[in-house]
C-alpha cells in the first residue's frame, strides 16, 4: 500500500455523517499499513476545507469550480482519481451513500481497480487488504481479499463508528481535475420536505408492513417516527399495495439501512425484508402474530395489535424524552 | 433508437443459498432455482417500452455460465430481439470492472451502436450496483444509477433518482449507460404465445478471443462465504397492550439503552 | 420415457407461479371472505394465453397443451383455487368442447374471444334433479321455427355469474324415427330467455362464480347446436375427460399448497422448547403428505402426456387420477390442518382455506363414486 484517498461527501456544506464514518476507517486503515492519508473534497470553499482536519486528516486535496458545484460522476472521479496521483495513493475510501456508490463504481473502473462496495467489517488482523460485504440478499457475508495494485473500497453508512472531532488543521492542497468534461449533469435537486428523514440517513426507523392496513395506519407510524426523530419505512407488502411511496421502501427491491432502532409493525419479515435491515442495531417487532419470522429475529418481539400498542407507545415515549 | 440491456442470471431470492464446502467463495448450486435478476426486468421493461415507441432494436447482452441460458429466454420472451452472451469462465469468474470491460466489447463487436445500455439497478446475488458505471467508462460515455424515471428527447435522457434526502434530475448526454430501479415501470409477464417464439430468437455465443478482451489476473478473491452472526435470541412481551408497551420502554431504556 | 418439462413448459409455469404469488395472492383472503371473483386477474390471464392453453394457434389459443397447463393449474390452485377453477372450466370444459365439436363458424366465433379471455366461457350440465345422472335432465329443447326453444333450470355452474358463452345440456325431442337424446347448445349470454339465477354461496373455493342458469323461452337458432342433435352425452363425457385433468391439478395445487404451509409452520412453531418438526410424530406425517402429493403429481403428468401425445381415450386413467388426486387433497390438507393445532382453524392461517377449498375436488366433474364405477367398469370390460 503506497497511499489512501478519502473522499469526503458535503451536503449543503456539511460533511455527511457517513463521511467521517469513512475518515475514520481511513485513518484506521494508513496507520495499519503505515502509508500516507489525505482527503479530497469536490466544490467546498478553503475554509470549510482546511476544517476537514478536524478529522483527523493532515492534508486535504480540494477541487473547486463551477463543475465541481454539483456532484457529476465524471468530474468528481477526475478530482478524487487527481488527488489519488499527487498523493501516490492506491487505495480509495467512500461511503457506500448514493453518491459514494455512484462515485466508487466509476473510479474502480477508469483506474482498472478492485472494487469492494458495501462493506461492513474490515479485517484488521489479515496482512492484506481483507473485506467483509453483504452478498445474496445478505444471506451470506463475503470475505473478499483485494489483490489488484489499486482498491476502492465503500463502506456501509452507519456500520462504522464516526471519527471524533478534534483540533487540528489541514494543509489545503487546490487542485484541477485534467478533464472537466461533463457529460452528465444533475438540473435539479428537489429536496425532501423539512424534517423528513430519508431511511438511509435515520438512526431510528419505525417501519410499517402489510398489517398496517392501509394508507391511514401510516398515520400511526409516521406519529411514532416524529416521536423518535426518526424516519418512516415500509415493506414491499405496504409499497405495492400504494400506501406509502416507494421511497421509503426497505429491504432487498427496496432500500438498505442500519439504523441503531429499526421497529417493525407489522410486518412478517420475509427474507427480502431482512436483506434490508438485518443489520440494524437493535430491531423490535410489533406483530399480532407470534409465528410471523420477524418475531424469531426480533430483539424485543411485542405480541400485540400495533393499533393499540404504538398509540401508548408514542405517549410513553413522548413523557420519557421530555425529561 | 437501438438499445443494450445487460442481463445476468441470480439466485431465486426465495432460495436457501449455502456455502460450497468444496468451493471456497462459491455456493451449493443444486437445489437452487435461478432466474432473471429482478432488477433487469425494468432494463428490459423500459427497453421494450422505448423502442415500441421510437423503433430500433432492443438486444440482451450476458456475462455468466451456462445455466444463464434460461434467464436470457425469460428476457427473449419478454421482447427482447436477440441475445449476446460470453459464457468463458475467464470472463463470469472475473470482477464487475473485468466483467464490464468484456460487456462493452461485446456492446460494440457487429457494428451495434446503441444509444442506450440499461441494466439493473443491482445484482442481487453480488450485491453490486457498479456494472452501469463500469460499462460505461469502458465505452468512455456517461452513467446514471439508479432510474425511477427516464425520458429521452433529442440526444438527450434525463432521468430521475434518489438519494439521500432528496430526487436528482440528471441529464445525460447520448449515448449513456443507465441502471434502472424499481418504480421505473411495471415489468411485463412473458405472453404463453412469446415464450414460445422465444425459442426462435438467436443467443449468440461471442469468445472473449475475437472480442479482443483479456480478463487479466483476478482483481479480488472471495475466501470465503459465511453465515452473518445469529442475533442474540430476544426478549418477548405479550398481554396488555398498556402493559407490553411499557416492558418495550424498560427494554429501550435499560438493555438498548437508547433512550 | 421423459421425465423433464421441455423449456417452454417450464417458462409457461414458472410465469403461472409468478402470476399466481403477486396478483393472486395480494388479493385472495380478502375475496374468500366476501365470496367474490377476481375478474381482473382472470382477464390477464387471458391476455397472457393461460385461458387458452390447449386451443391451437390458427383459433387464438397459445397451444402449450396438457402438461403446461396442469402445471399451470397446480400453481394457481395453491394460492388461488377459485381462480384455478375458472381457469380450469374455461381451458377443459368450454375450449375444449368447443375445439372438438364446434362447427367451423363456432369456432371461428367463439374460440378467439375464449382462449385471449374476452370471453369467460361455463359448462352447464347439472341440475338439481341430475347430478351424477345427467341422462334424467329436465330441461329441454323444443323444435320451434327452425330452431330451437329451451325451458329448465341449470343449477352449480362454475363461472355461471361471469359467463359470456354458455355451453348447456338439455333433453331434446326425438328426430323423426329416433330416440329422444341429450343436446348440447353454445350461445352467449345476450340469448333472449337466458338470465343467470341464483348465487350459491359456497363451503369452498369462494372466488368463484357458482350459480344457477335460468331459460325460459330461451330461444336459439339452429346453428347454436353444438355437436349433433341427441348427441350431447358424447360431448359431456369426450369433454369431462379432459376436465378431470384440470380438477385433478387444482387437487394436487391445493394439496402442495398446503404442504407447503404445513412444512414452514412446523419449522418456526417451536413445543417443548424445540421447533415441532424436529418431533418424530409429525415428520413422519410430513413425510406421507409429501409422498401422496408425489405420487398424484406423477399421475397428473402422465394423463395430461396422454392428452398432449393424442391418445384417443384415457376415460379409465382420468377417472383414476380424478380419484386419486381429490382424496389424496382431502388426506394431505386434513394433516396440514392437524399440523397447525388450534391455528389451523383460524381464518388468519392459509391451510383453512384450502381444507375448505379442497373439499368439492371430491365432488364435481364426477363425484369420487362416479370416478369408481367408471373405473371399475374399465377394468372389469362391462
Amino acid at each position: 500500500m503506497a497511499g489512501i484517498i478519502v473522499w469526503i461527501e458535503t451536503a449543503n456544506g456539511e460533511v455527511r455523517k457517513a463521511s467521517r464514518e469513512a475518515a475514520a476507517v481511513g485513518l484506521k486503515l494508513a496507520e495499519k499499513f503505515q502509508v500516507p492519508l489525505a482527503a479530497v473534497v469536490c466544490g467546498a470553499d478553503a475554509a470549510s476545507a482546511a476544517k476537514l482536519g478536524r478529522l483527523g486528516f493532515a492534508k486535504v486535496f480540494s477541487a473547486d469550480g463551477d463543475a465541481l458545484r454539483a456532484y457529476s460522476s465524471e468530474a468528481f472521479c477526475g478530482a478524487v482519481a487527481e488527488a489519488g496521483k499527487r498523493l501516490g495513493a492506491d487505495l480509495y475510501v467512500v461511503s457506500a451513500t448514493a453518491l459514494g456508490r455512484d462515485l466508487s463504481a466509476r473510479l474502480a473502473a477508469r483506474l482498472g481497480a478492485a472494487l469492494a462496495t458495501d462493506v461492513t467489517e474490515v479485517q484488521w488482523d489479515s496482512p492484506a487488504l481483507t473485506v467483509v460485504r453483504p452478498v445474496y440478499s445478505s444471506k451470506l457475508l463475503a470475505v473478499t481479499e483485494l489483490c489488484a495494485p489499486v482498491k476502492v473500497l465503500s463502506l456501509r453508512p452507519n456500520v462504522f463508528p464516526a471519527e471524533a472531532e478534534r483540533e487540528q488543521t489541514a494543509e489545503v492542497v487546490a487542485i484541477t481535475p485534467e478533464d472537466l468534461r461533463i457529460r452528465a449533469q444533475v438540473l435539479k435537486a428537489i429536496q425532501a420536505a423539512q424534517g423528513v428523514m430519508d431511511v438511509t440517513e435515520a438512526e431510528v426507523i419505525v417501519s410499517g408492513g402489510r398489517g398496517v392496513g392501509g394508507p391511514e395506519g401510516f398515520k400511526l407510524i409516521e406519529d411514532l417516527a416524529k416521536t423518535l426523530r426518526g424516519a418512516v419505512g415500509a415493506s414491499r407488502a405496504a409499497v405495492d399495495a400504494g400506501w406509502i411511496p416507494y421511497k421509503h421502501q426497505v429491504g432487498q427491491t427496496g432500500k438498505v439501512v442500519s439504523p441503531v432502532l429499526y421497529i417493525a409493525c407489522g410486518i412478517s419479515g420475509a427474507i427480502q425484508h431482512f436483506a434490508g435491515m438485518g443489520s440494524s442495531k437493535f430491531i423490535i417487532a410489533i406483530n399480532k402474530d407470534k409465528d410471523a419470522p420477524i418475531m424469531e429475529k426480533a430483539d424485543f418481539a411485542m405480541v400485540a395489535d400495533l393499533f393499540k400498542v404504538v398509540p401508548i407507545l408514542k405517549e410513553e415515549l413522548a413523557k420519557a424524552l421530555k425529561k | 433508437m437501438d438499445i443494450a440491456v445487460i442481463l445476468r442470471q441470480v439466485p431465486d431470492t426465495e432460495a436457501a443459498v449455502k456455502p460450497d464446502p468444496a468451493r471456497p467463495g462459491a455456493i451449493l448450486e443444486g437445489e437452487i432455482k435461478f432466474v432473471l435478476n429482478p432488477y433487469d426486468e425494468y432494463a428490459v421493461e423500459e427497453a421494450l417500452r422505448i423502442t415500441e415507441k421510437l423503433g430500433g432494436s432492443a438486444v440482451g447482452f450476458c456475462v455468466g455460465p451456462e445455466r444463464s441460458e434460461t434467464a436470457l429466454r425469460t428476457a427473449l420472451a419478454m421482447g427482447l430481439e436477440r441475445a449476446v452472451w460470453v459464457c468463458e469462465p475467464a470472463a463470469w469468474q472475473a470482477d464487475v470492472v473485468t466483467q464490464a470491460r468484456v460487456l462493452a466489447a461485446a456492446i460494440k463487436s457487429g457494428g451495434f451502436a446503441p444509444a442506450l445500455i440499461l441494466c439493473g439497478r443491482e445484482f442481487i446475488d453480488t450485491q453490486e450496483d457498479a456494472m452501469a458505471a463500469a460499462v460505461a467508462q469502458a465505452l468512455d460515455i456517461p452513467h446514471v444509477l439508479g432510474a425511477a424515471k427516464i425520458e429521452l428527447s433529442d440526444g438527450k435522457v434525463v432521468v430521475s433518482r434518489e438519494v439521500e434526502g432528496a430526487t436528482l434530475e440528471i441529464e445525460a448526454k447520448l449515448p449513456a449507460a443507465v441502471s434502472c430501479s424499481k418504480g421505473l415501470n411495471e415489468p411485463r409477464y412473458p405472453t404463453l404465445i412469446a415464450i414460445k417464439r422465444s425459442k426462435n430468437k438467436e443467443i449468440k455465443k461471442a469468445a472473449l478471443a475475437e472480442l479482443g478482451v483479456d480478463p487479466g489476473p483476478a482483481k479480488s478473491k472471495v475466501l470465503a462465504l459465511k453465515l452473518p452472526p445469529p442475533r442474540a435470541k430476544g426478549v418477548r412481551a405479550e398481554g396488555e397492550p398498556a402493559a407490553v408497551a411499557s416492558q418495550s420502554l424498560e427494554w429501550l431504556a435499560n438493555t438498548a439503552k437508547v433512550i | 420415457m421423459d421425465f423433464e418439462f421441455t423449456e417452454e413448459q417450464r417458462m409457461a409455469i414458472d410465469g403461472a407461479r409468478r402470476f399466481a404469488q403477486e396478483k393472486l395472492a395480494p388479493a385472495v383472503a380478502e375475496l374468500d371472505e366476501k365470496g367474490e371473483v377476481n375478474l381482473k386477474a382472470l382477464k390477464e390471464l387471458g391476455g397472457l394465453g393461460y385461458l387458452g392453453m390447449t386451443v391451437a394457434e390458427e383459433d387464438g389459443g397459445s397451444a402449450l397443451g396438457a402438461v403446461a397447463y396442469a402445471g399451470s393449474m397446480i400453481e394457481f390452485s395453491k394460492v388461488d383455487a377459485g381462480c384455478a377453477v375458472a381457469v380450469s372450466v374455461q381451458n377443459s370444459l368450454v375450449n375444449d368442447a368447443v375445439a372438438h365439436f364446434g362447427t367451423p363458424a363456432q369456432r371461428k366465433r367463439f374460440l378467439p374471444k375464449l382462449a385471449s379471455g374476452e370471453w369467460i366461457g361455463c359448462f352447464s350440465l347439472t341440475e338439481a334433479g341430475a347430478g351424477s345422472d345427467p341422462a334424467s335432465m329436465r330441461t329441454t329443447a323444443k323444435r320451434q321455427d327452425g330452431g330451437f326453444v329451451l325451458n329448465g333450470t341449470k343449477n352449480f355452474t362454475t363461472n355461471g355469474g361471469i359467463a359470456d358463452a354458455i355451453i348447456v345440456f338439455t333433453r331434446s325431442e326425438a328426430p323423426p324415427g329416433g330416440k329422444p337424446g341429450i343436446s348440447a347448445f353454445l350461445l352467449t349470454k345476450d340469448a333472449p330467455g337466458f338470465k343467470v339465477g341464483k348465487h350459491e354461496n359456497k363451503m369452498g373455493i369462494r372466488t368463484s362464480s357458482t350459480t344457477e342458469m335460468v331459460f325460459e323461452d330461451c330461444r336459439l337458432p339452429a346453428d347454436a347446436l353444438l355437436g349433433e342433435e341427441g348427441k350431447g352425452l358424447k360431448v359431456a363425457l369426450a369433454t369431462l375427460d379432459g376436465g378431470r385433468i384440470g380438477i385433478a391439478s387444482q387437487a394436487v395445487g391445493i394439496a402442495e399448497g398446503a404442504l407447503e404451509e404445513a412444512v414452514r409452520y412446523a419449522k418456526e412453531r417451536v413445543q417443548f422448547g424445540k421447533p415441532i418438526a424436529e418431533l418424530e410424530g409429525l415428520q413422519f406425517m410430513l413425510a406421507d403428505m409429501a409422498t401422496e402429493v408425489e405420487v398424484a403429481k406423477t399421475m397428473l403428468f402422465r394423463v395430461a402426456w396422454m392428452k398432449d401425445a393424442g391418445k384417443p381415450r384415457f376415460t379409465k386413467e382420468a377417472a383414476m387420477l380424478k380419484l386419486y388426486a381429490s382424496e389424496m387433497a382431502h388426506r394431505v390438507c386434513h394433516k396440514a390442518v392437524q399440523v397447525h393445532g388450534g391455528y389451523g382453524f383460524m381464518k388468519e392461517y392459509k391451510v383453512e382455506r384450502l381444507y375448505r377449498d379442497q373439499r368439492i375436488t371430491e365432488i364435481y366433474e364426477g363425484t369420487s363414486e362416479i370416478q369408481r364405477y367408471v373405473i371399475a367398469r374399465s377394468i372389469l370390460g362391462a
